[in-house]
């Protein structure tokens, strides 16, 4: 039997490693009586290493030092990623009796099982094992409807169901049968390529209620859904999404029963609508329609995505707020996907209901390079943002239009909305796109926008022209883009914007010749304290000379010039950039 | 009477440690025990921890001092929904850059205190080693071993096995 040599054995003399006491027990019996007794005594054994086992992980660290309420607080807080991490029960004894007494665990691993095809008996022993936790679900309506699941949908108060054509059906019949009373937030993903049959199980579901869903408070879902089979009013979010498949479908009477649904909701503080068509609105607009507007005085954030049907955004606006009145200070958005819009199309029209106080700014950008975004800003809150994505935006190549004149246009449409309460701009700030300069049009049109203007600030080249410019045409010199300054075309002889207190040039181009530049902006200013008595408060000129030969010579130092002859005429005058260098007077 | 901004800590071991009230205010235990004590020059002992573990215990707390208010107000979400969203800096990391069982007994000491945020970071830096791993890399990293028998484990894998297969 003490053959050490046999090649079957997994260690070469396996009699050396026994006790004295078992290899007396088995030496010299037959072999029946040798497997016997060495089974009991194998047994004997593992009893022996599972005892030894528990002693040494009993001394381990995180066993001997951590408190059993703290290695659970950790497992109930550790970042689930699949379903693996179930097999942390097979590490010792103590982290499986630990994490069977951790619900928060199996709470968090239900919550990743999206639509995987598990077996209804492992689901079941998961959902017994996190009770009595909330569940935050995101799975297939097949899981959701397992026989042993159901003693546990009672206990979710998130789900996110993605449900393919008809099974829609079937959640709405768990809803109905008021199977998820504690359901605080859904989001419904629905893919269905077929439009009648959308409608026709719109037609035969009932609608679910604040009775079928009391504590429902944030819901996602397509707005044909939301339009014919909803009918709640305790929401505080409402995602109204589309239908991806059907990009083009839209119910009969979809518009007005949209509409009619979001109207309940008065409690909304957020809404965002990707799914509103710009036509049906006359069913509910006409003059004999019933349909008064309904104050929202909770709703902070109304966003408006362009639709399928490419409805102008701002008409889509100017119906909704016919019927679903913000307060002041909601964050309006229109969010636009589109590449082609022109400016025109993305004008929003929302009145305001009451006269913003405070600083307002208006921030334009029209950097040729992205989208052109204008911002009002009251008091550094943002009061209304769109972006508009002009043709060949991802390149450098300017927008084929002029931008300053859309802009203008752009700018007197805002105002003339705003305007009314606002009375005027006081702050214009306007970014130029690459190698665009400023013109001379452009100052006027800028200046024109509000009357009592009191800070403009540019961004963009100054004009190569100043090269060419005759110093003896004055300060209104025809061809200069800063005569605009002290032009106007008022009878009465004025000067553009007399409130105006603050001009900044931050140049991005090569600099004019210095001393042309500096005695044009020191005609402009004398000129315009000639006319109106006052005087700039600040004058800001920021620039980077390129001409590396004019730089070498000196003659774009325009720091002296400037200082010598502009000081006297403004209270504050600042140098920035490559400018300066060391001048901030 | 000497400086009422400060207060002397005796660890288990004899350490003394002279401290800022508003420091250790982020122990709910010692702001309780100096709200009842009132003024005073006397000695707080703290007969559970250790002067290595009390000077880092001191070290986050003067670190997270001005985090302090943060714990005060009512916690409306529950001890599970704050400890998940804790958010652990670059600091807290390095700062919980030592060995096990340094690491372990500072979670204690913080629970043993009730300085909420030492002990949400702690355990969140726990987890995050757990994280991801298998169960033999666990049992690796904090020295366990498998104490299963060979049936129990069998059973263990079946319950386990659509686990396994994803």
């Amino acid at each position: 039997m003490e053959d050490g040599s046999s090649t079957y054995l997994p260690v070469s003399n396996p009699w050396s490693y026994i006790s004295h006491e078992d290899k007396a027990a088995l030496d010299g019996q037959p072999l029946w009586e040798i497997q016997r007794r060495s089974r009991d005594m194998i047994k004997r054994h593992q009893d022996y290493m599972i005892a030894l086992s528990t002693i040494h992980n009993a001394a381990s660290p995180i066993h001997a030092l951590l408190p059993p309420e703290l290695l659970i607080n950790i497992f109930a807080i550790l970042p689930i990623e699949d379903l693996r991490d179930a097999r942390l029960t097979l590490v010792c004894r103590r982290w499986r009796d630990l994490l069977l007494r951790t619900p928060e665990f199996w709470a968090n691993l239900l919550a990743v099982i999206r639509h995987q095809d598990i077996k209804d008996d492992f689901l079941a022993t998961m959902s017994q094992r996190s009770y009595p936790r909330r569940l935050s679900l995101n799975m297939g309506i097949k899981l959701l409807q397992a026989p042993q699941f159901a003693p546990h949908l009672i206990r979710i108060s998130s789900l996110r169901v993605d449900v393919i054509g008809g099974w829609y059906e079937r959640l709405h019949e768990l809803l109905k049968q008021r199977r998820l009373p504690t359901l605080e937030s859904l989001t419904v993903d629905l893919f269905i390529a077929d439009g009648p049959k959308l409608t026709e199980m719109c037609r035969q579901l009932g609608r679910c209620t604040d009775d079928d869903l009391p504590c429902l408070r944030h819901l996602r879902i397509p707005g044909e859904l939301f339009a014919f089979l909803y009918s709640i009013t305790q929401l505080k979010s409402l995602v109204i999404s589309r239908l991806e498949y059907l990009p083009d479908f839209t119910a009969l009477g979809y518009t007005a029963s949209l509409v009619s649904a979001i109207r309940r909701c008065t409690t909304l503080q957020t809404l965002r609508v990707e799914s509103l068509p710009g036509d049906g609105w006359e069913d509910i607009e006409q003059p004999q329609s019933d349909s008064v507007p309904v104050p929202f005085p909770d709703l902070r954030v109304l966003e408006i995505v362009l639709s399928h049907d490419h409805a102008p955004l701002a008409n889509v606006l100017q119906h909704l707020v016919q019927h679903i009145v913000p307060p002041h200070g909601a964050r309006i958005r229109l969010v636009s996907g589109r590449t082609d819009s022109p400016i025109s199309i993305m004008l929003p029209a929302y009145p305001l209901t009451e006269k913003p106080h405070g600083k307002i700014v208006v921030y334009v950008d029209v950097t040729g390079a992205g989208p052109l975004t204008l911002t009002v800003l009251v008091d550094n809150r943002e009061l209304v943002e769109v972006k508009v994505t002009p043709p060949g935006q991802e390149t450098d190549i300017p927008p084929p239009e002029p931008i300053t004149a859309s802009l203008v246009r752009y700018m007197r449409f805002i105002m003339q909305q705003y305007v009314v309460f606002i009375q005027d701009i006081n702050t214009l700030e306007v970014h130029y796109g690459l190698n665009r300069s400023i013109t001379r049009e452009d100052i006027r049109l800028l200046l024109g926008l509000s009357p009592s203007l009191k800070s403009l600030t540019l961004h963009g080249w100054l004009p190569s022209q100043y090269d060419a410019i005759d110093n003896g045409d004055g300060p209104e010199n025809q061809q200069d883009l800063l005569g605009a300054l002290c032009t106007t075309s008022q009878p009465d002889g004025d000067i553009p914007c007399p409130s105006l207190r603050e001009l900044d040039f931050i140049c991005e181009g090569p600099m004019p010749p210095a001393k042309i530049l500096a005695a044009r902006i020191a005609a402009v200013l004398s000129a315009r304290e000639a006319v109106s008595a006052t005087r700039l408060d600040l004058f800001t000129l920021q620039g980077y000379p390129r001409d590396a030969a004019a730089e070498a010579s000196g003659e774009n130092d325009i720091t002296g010039e400037l200082v010598e002859v502009v000081r006297p005429l403004v209270d504050t005058l600042k140098l920035t950039g490559d400018v300066s260098m060391e001048e901030d007077a | 009477m000497g400086d009422s901004n400060r207060l002397t800590l005796v660890a288990s071991d004899g350490g003394k440690f002279v401290v800022d009230k508003e420091v250790v205010q982020m122990s709910v235990l010692l702001k309780n025990m100096i709200e009842d004590l009132g003024e005073t020059d006397e000695s707080i002992p703290i007969p559970n921890v250790t002067s290595p573990v009390l000077t880092k215990v001191i070290e986050f707390c003067e670190n997270h001092r001005t985090d302090a208010a943060r714990t005060d107000g009512p916690n409306v979400d529950g001890d599970d929904a704050r400890m998940r969203t804790a958010v652990v800096s670059d600091w807290d990391r390095q700062f919980f850059d030592v060995d096990q069982d340094l690491m372990f007994e500072i979670i204690v000491a913080a629970n043993y205190l009730d300085i909420k945020s030492l002990v949400d970071v702690g355990c969140k830096v726990v987890a995050d080693m757990i994280k991801g791993k298998s169960p033999q890399e666990i049992r690796d990293l904090f020295d366990i071993v498998n104490d299963f028998s060979p049936e129990e484990e069998a059973a263990l894998r079946k319950e386990n096995e659509w686990a396994n297969d994803r």
